[in-house]
């Protein structure tokens, strides 16, 4: 019931390549919608000149970004002109980064944040039944950040995390060499497509560098405050969202158990991460924004937890999309960085957080790609590192078979051919011996040893290994060994073979 | 010999020359009925008349018989290995590889059993050397013996052994007397010597 | 007295000469290589030097005599001497393969039969009959499908086994040991030497007809898998197989015992039904041999 409106939603857009297109496009409406609602509330508070703002800040960012079709509707939504967003003095993605490296209690706040919207975006993109209700949840929520300038990157951030959990699942569907591949590939030519744009928007952000700076840290001081308070309207939210959507939650209970575990790993990976920003050298601050955040997270309570496993519980159905239509999604949606990243975090992380050499290299290379290519994918990443921990955790620790198992087949299969757990043809615990003699080769062992034919052999053999027994093997070889008595008795084991009979 | 004539109904018919056709019968043994004339080359003497072989009436004992000189080899599975007729030299062969255990110290053998029963299969063979061995594991010509006891009697190791086994046993086994006791001079030590070895 | 060292024939004093091809070389019945050189040469004898120590005390000496007995597996024999030596009765008489001894036998009726003395140490058969295993279900009369032939040491005494009437299919792979088995089968009417990759049975199907019995020797990681493909196209329900099992190609990690019974658990899935086993010390490192049926009829009672 829970993955019918996915399917629905593909069938109704047959071409998988059209299909996450629209899907986002559809987000992205939504949230316009909400955002819509919530400057609406917000312009009660703020006003109507810096709803325009934000707007047009939106609008030029998602150009930049390159939404066109979410431009476009956008435009179409909120009567904006073609190009009046060139004059917009906001940069989105300046802002967020600005936000992210000055204010430490801040991100924490919105991470909580994001982690709902996050939340109300899987569950939109999850069951069409109850957006209404979700979309008014949404909107109340959204009613409490006065900045539209934050959502945006929030949205993105939360869409991304969307994603990401969808390629996660796809990862554990699939054999994750095909994905690599396929996410590379994609990611190649992003990346080229986007160190264009980057490199335009950074010129552009030093300009407006200086004359934003200051009322960015106003803006902070305001978003901190609000944050606080939509923390607590969140969770109070939650609770009611809960109740509504209980039939989903059942084990919400059980999984709480795991949140200490997902933090841990989430550390790991923040601090590998971290060390691979600093040695690509690009976007620091970035680095440390991530770190920030994620130690918000980890102090972030016990609801914020449970929004993720909300989350993940509502994004399940959509384990059974098809594959083309993730990789189609993950094609057009702007973090596509984040999508092979958090792949690749996932590979370290099914390797018990201990970085394989490979991965951290595979990772650097994937970093700088993703640097240069573009400062938001980026933010927006660091939004969804701390999420994504959350949620890899949770699908670790979870007590599901079919996760737990894909990630060491995963591992298994993936393109890279060195990976922590040694090949083994035989399973060391899978062996049962069918007789206790069986648990021993050595020919004194054997019955009649002592007298046997072998035991001249034995006596020197058994003393030497390697060279030293092919040596003296060689020597036998030559027809001069003299056994003694051949005995024609059994020495054998005999298997029991009576239970097929 | 020559129970041919069983057609006439005679169990035993003398042999006659006149009949040419069965005159090779006698003669060549081996080619008509090889194992018959084998089995039939010595029987206890109860089964003789007169000095002569009779065969018994009764077709079962005659079968039983048949059956057992055909049995003179293993069979196929071990290519018709047949069964020597056990000669002096054969069996003293045979007897030695059962004592193999006390024919040399170094190597030692699991005794071969309580049983004496000699192997009924067996065959005497010659060991040929490859040609890699010409020089290194090769009898010459002089070591060469027509038995294996005449090979271990030559053995010059296994000799030397033999005797001191043998001394130390009559030794052992001589009665003592006051012989032991009786100084002898400057022998004596060496004596002494001499038993310690 | 023991000979002094020297070399082989043929192989030019070459000791170290791999032993039984080693592993990873080839593929299918790639045990062998290594081995090249035409035998009956005589490179690098060491000249000896004098007879030292006590005489007489080398094993079975040319010209010595022996007592030729039958063992307890069909086509077996064994030559008694001061020492025991295992012996198959030689199908040509006045050939050594290997360069190895033979036993001339006169019979009492003036015919001469030979046998071959058949060394462990080069053999996995031979070390699986002195280890003592119960039956190897080589006889005379037999047909067997040996994959792994090497040069074609054991070959010769398996066609020696099963005689004229038996049959002996030889796979290997490898080139160079595929040489000598083909030399060897030139001489051996029952032996038909395939060269050709055990992995895959149906390059030679049309040479092999069904056999009573598989030996597999291929010492590969797969060689469970390769038996059974094999024994799908050829071996007659009911019949049997012998697999020599090398711990060290499946899993060099592990412990021998476990990559056995690992090894065991194998087979049986492939309708295989092992039945005994027998460890190959001291004549192999980390070998065992395996004896079983194939697609056993079930027991009517």
């Amino acid at each position: 019931m829970l993955f019918v409106p996915r399917q629905v939603a593909l069938a109704a857009s047959p071409q998988s390549r059209a299909a996450a297109p629209a899907m986002a496009k559809e987000e992205l409406k939504k949230e316009k919608k909400s955002k819509s609602k919530a400057s609406a509330k917000g312009g009660a508070a703020g006003g109507g000149g810096a709803r325009a703002a934000a707007v047009a800040s939106v609008a030029a960012f998602l150009e930049s970004a390159g939404f066109p079709r979410a431009l476009a509707a956008l435009q179409s939504e909120a009567g904006l002109e073609a190009g009046a967003w060139a004059s917009s003095q906001v940069n989105l993605e300046e802002l967020v980064a600005k936000f992210l490296e000055s204010s430490n209690s801040a991100p924490a706040a919105a991470a909580v944040e994001s982690n709902g919207q996050a939340d109300h975006v899987a569950e939109e993109g999850g069951k069409k039944k109850k957006k209404s209700g979700m979309e008014a949840y949404e909107s109340e929520s959204k009613a409490s950040e006065p900045l539209a300038q934050e959502k945006p990157s929030e949205n993105v951030g939360g869409e991304a995390k969307e994603k990401k959990q969808k390629k996660k699942k796809k990862d554990k569907e699939d054999s994750s060499a095909a994905n690599a591949d396929s996410g590379e590939a994609t990611e190649a030519v992003k990346s080229d497509d986007q160190k264009l744009d980057g490199k335009k928007k950074k010129s552009k952000k030093q300009e407006k560098d200086d004359d934003v700076e200051a009322r960015l840290e106003k803006a902070e001081l305001a978003i901190k405050r609000k944050f606080e308070a939509s923390e607590k309207l969140n969770g109070g939210e939650d609770k009611s969202q809960k109740g509504e959507a209980k039939s989903e939650n059942n084990d919400a209970d059980k999984d709480s158990g795991a949140a200490e575990k997902k933090k841990k790993k989430k550390k790991e990976r923040t601090a590998v991460e971290t060390s691979e920003k600093t040695d690509a050298g690009a976007a620091p601050a970035e680095a440390d924004g991530a770190k920030e955040k994620s130690g918000a997270v980890e102090t972030a309570k016990g609801d914020n937890e449970k929004k993720a496993k909300k989350k993940r519980k509502k994004s399940d159905p959509e384990e059974s999309v098809p594959v083309e239509a993730k990789e189609a999604a993950g094609q057009d949606s702007t973090p596509k960085p984040d999508d092979t990243n958090k792949s690749e975090m996932e590979i370290e992380e099914g390797d018990d957080g201990k970085p394989s050499s490979e991965n951290a290299v595979a990772g650097k290379k994937r970093k700088l790609e993703e640097v240069q290519g573009s400062n938001l994918p980026a933010t927006a990443k660091e939004d969804n590192t701390a999420n994504q921990s959350l949620s890899n955790g949770f699908a670790d620790d979870k007590t599901n078979e079919d996760s737990n198992i894909k990630p060491s087949k995963r591992q298994k299969q993936s393109s890279e051919p060195k990976s922590v757990t040694p090949f083994q043809r035989v399973k060391l615990e899978e062996v049962k011996f069918a007789d206790d003699r069986l648990q021993d080769n050595s020919y004194w062992a054997k019955g009649g040893a002592d007298t046997g034919y072998g035991a001249k052999a034995q006596e020197v053999l058994g003393q030497v290994r390697g060279r030293g027994f092919r040596h003296e093997k060689t020597k036998k070889k030559r027809g001069t060994y003299r056994g003694g008595q051949i005995d024609l008795q059994t020495h054998s084991i005999k298997f029991e073979n009576s239970d097929d009979e | 010999m020559s129970e041919t004539a069983a057609p006439i109904g005679l169990s035993w018919a003398p042999k006659l020359p006149s009949f040419a056709t069965t005159s090779g019968g006698g003669r060549n043994d081996t080619v008509p009925a090889p194992s018959r004339v084998q089995g039939s080359l010595w029987k206890p003497a109860s089964d003789l008349v007169d000095g002569l072989f009779v065969p018994p009436r009764d077709p079962r004992k005659l079968n039983k018989m048949a059956r057992k000189d055909v049995k003179d080899t293993t069979g196929k599975g071990w290519f018709d290995m047949p069964a020597p007729t056990i000669t002096p030299e054969l069996k003293k062969d045979l007897q030695i590889l059962q004592l193999r255990h006390v024919m040399d110290p170094k190597r030692h053998f699991k005794r071969a059993g309580k049983s004496k029963a000699l192997p009924m299969y067996f065959q005497v063979g010659t060991v040929v050397e490859p040609a890699s061995e010409f020089f290194t594991g090769r009898l010459t010509k002089r070591e060469r013996k027509t038995t294996l006891v005449d090979e271990v009697l030559s053995d010059q190791y296994l000799k030397s052994y033999r005797m001191r086994k043998v001394r130390e046993i009559q030794e052992s086994r001589t009665p003592g007397g006051n012989q032991k006791w009786k100084n002898k001079g400057k022998k004596t030590f060496k004596r002494a010597k001499d038993r310690r070895k | 007295m023991r000979p002094p060292a020297r070399g082989r024939g043929g192989r030019g004093g070459r000791f170290d000469g791999g032993g039984r091809g080693g592993g990873g070389r080839g593929f299918g019945g790639g045990r062998g290589g290594g081995r090249g050189g035409d035998r009956g040469g005589r490179g690098g004898r060491t000249p000896r030097g004098g007879r030292g120590g006590r005489g007489g005390r080398g094993g079975m000496k040319g010209g010595s005599k022996v007592v030729v007995e039958p063992h307890k597996h069909a086509g077996v024999f064994i030559a008694k001497a001061k020492e025991d030596a295992l012996c198959t009765k030689n199908m040509v008489p006045g050939e050594s393969v290997y360069g190895e001894k033979r036993v001339s036998v006169q019979n009492e009726d003036g015919t001469k039969v030979e046998y071959r003395v058949w060394n462990p140490f080069r053999s996995k058969l031979a070390a699986a009959v002195l280890g003592g295993v119960d039956n190897i279900w080589i006889a005379p009369g037999t047909r067997v499908l040996y994959l792994g032939a090497a040069s074609g040491t054991t070959v010769s005494h398996v066609s020696d086994i099963v005689g004229p009437n038996g049959l002996v299919y030889a796979v290997e792979f490898s080139h160079r040991s595929g040489r000598d088995l083909v030399n060897m089968a030139k001489k051996r009417t029952n032996v038909i030497p395939i060269i050709e990759d055990a992995r895959h049975p149906a390059r030679y199907r049309m040479l092999v007809g069904m056999v009573d019995v598989i030996f597999s020797d291929v010492a590969q990681p797969d060689q469970a898998r390769i038996l059974a493909l094999n024994a799908s196209y050829f071996l007659k329900n009911g019949g049997h197989f012998v697999i020599s099992i090398k711990a060290n190609c499946i899993d060099s990690t592990m412990p021998a015992e476990h990559v056995f019974a690992a090894e065991v658990e194998k087979l049986k899935a492939d309708q295989f039904k092992p039945a005994e086993q027998v460890t190959l010390e001291p004549f192999e490192r980390d070998h065992a041999c395996v004896v079983g049926g194939y697609r056993m009829p079930k027991k009517q009672k």
